[in-house]
């Protein structure tokens, strides 16, 4: 089955034995997964809190969820997305993957929706592109995951 | 309002943590706390016949009989008798020293509807977490209740 859609400019995160293919414009900045503070009791999925330029960034593992907890190493990067919508402007996020992201042009012939996974409760759909097992993140799933509806926001 | 000056930087566990300084804390030597365990907690003092309990914490935030603490820092914040967070070091920090950034950590709250940690103090490559001393009270309670030492 095709993706109906037409271009669009996205990365494909290698995160655990797979991709995520995000849009271009959800990512502000690729870094390097360095100096990562802990969080205390947090779930084992967030990694800790990095300094982005000059910003406190959580980091998370999001690979977890359909593998092994991940090692950082050299080639790892912590990309950073921009805030999920409905979230304060600050809240930037960043997900560690194995290695460098690859940019794409996705057009609708190279894709094609798998059955695999479809309902990973943080990936919104599979694919296959040119052969790669990839996913979508599901904003709405991550952004329950992340935030707690009870806890109070933080001061703007 | 209330203007802050000041952050305790506390440190335990191998850890650094700031803390908004403020009426609400209490800072306790060691030569003035007992140190003797009771349930999960690893000293307390006695203030007017009601025991103030005192934890330690390792890097998990999981209490520990005991560590190299020197000072307790107590919470009289919220509700239920001040509560403590033993430390290994403790300074003083003026607040325009610092650069603070608010932060909201992801997952759920460890304690109902609060983080322990509001926002972070910047400097060139390091994050230093900033607690809320209420939360953390909160969360040292929880602890007491945990044992069935109760308010």
């Amino acid at each position: 089955m095709a993706l109906a859609s037409d271009r669009i400019h996205a990365l494909l995160l290698p995160v655990c034995d797979r991709y995520l293919l995000v849009p271009s414009a959800l990512v502000a900045e690729i870094g390097i997964a360095e100096a990562l503070t802990p969080v205390p009791l947090s779930p084992p999925w967030v990694l800790g809190v990095m300094n982005w330029r000059s910003r406190p960034v959580p980091v998370c593992d999001l690979g977890r969820f359909w593998g092994p907890p991940a090692t950082i190493g050299p080639k790892s990067r912590a990309v950073v997305f921009y805030p999920l919508p409905g979230r304060s402007e600050r809240e930037f996020f960043a997900i560690l993957t194995n290695a460098e992201p690859q940019s794409r042009t996705i057009e609708t012939p190279s894709v094609l929706l798998t059955d695999e996974d479809a309902v990973h409760p943080y990936l919104a759909v599979s694919l296959d592109i040119d052969g790669k097992r990839a996913g979508i993140p599901d904003l709405a799933g991550l952004t329950e995951l992340f935030y707690d509806p009870a806890a109070a926001p933080p001061a703007r | 309002m209330t203007i802050l000056r000041h952050y305790l930087e506390l440190r335990f566990a191998g850890q650094k943590f700031l803390m908004p300084n403020g009426p609400d804390i209490v800072v306790e030597p060691r030569e003035n706390m007992q140190v003797e365990r009771a349930g999960r907690a690893a000293a307390m003092r006695n203030v007017q016949d009601v025991s103030w309990f005192a934890y330690a914490l390792g890097p998990d935030w999981a209490p520990v009989p005991e560590s190299g603490w020197t000072r307790a820092v107590f919470l009289t914040v919220g509700p239920g008798r001040p509560v403590g967070l033993l430390v290994d070091d403790l300074k003083l920090l003026p607040a325009d020293s610092l650069r603070i950034e608010a932060f909201t950590p992801l997952g759920p709250a460890p304690v109902p509807g609060r983080h322990l940690f509001v926002a972070a103090a910047m400097s060139l490559s390091a994050v230093t977490l900033v607690l809320a001393a209420g939360a953390v009270a909160s969360y040292l309670r929880a602890l007491e209740s945990d044992h069935g030492l109760g308010e």
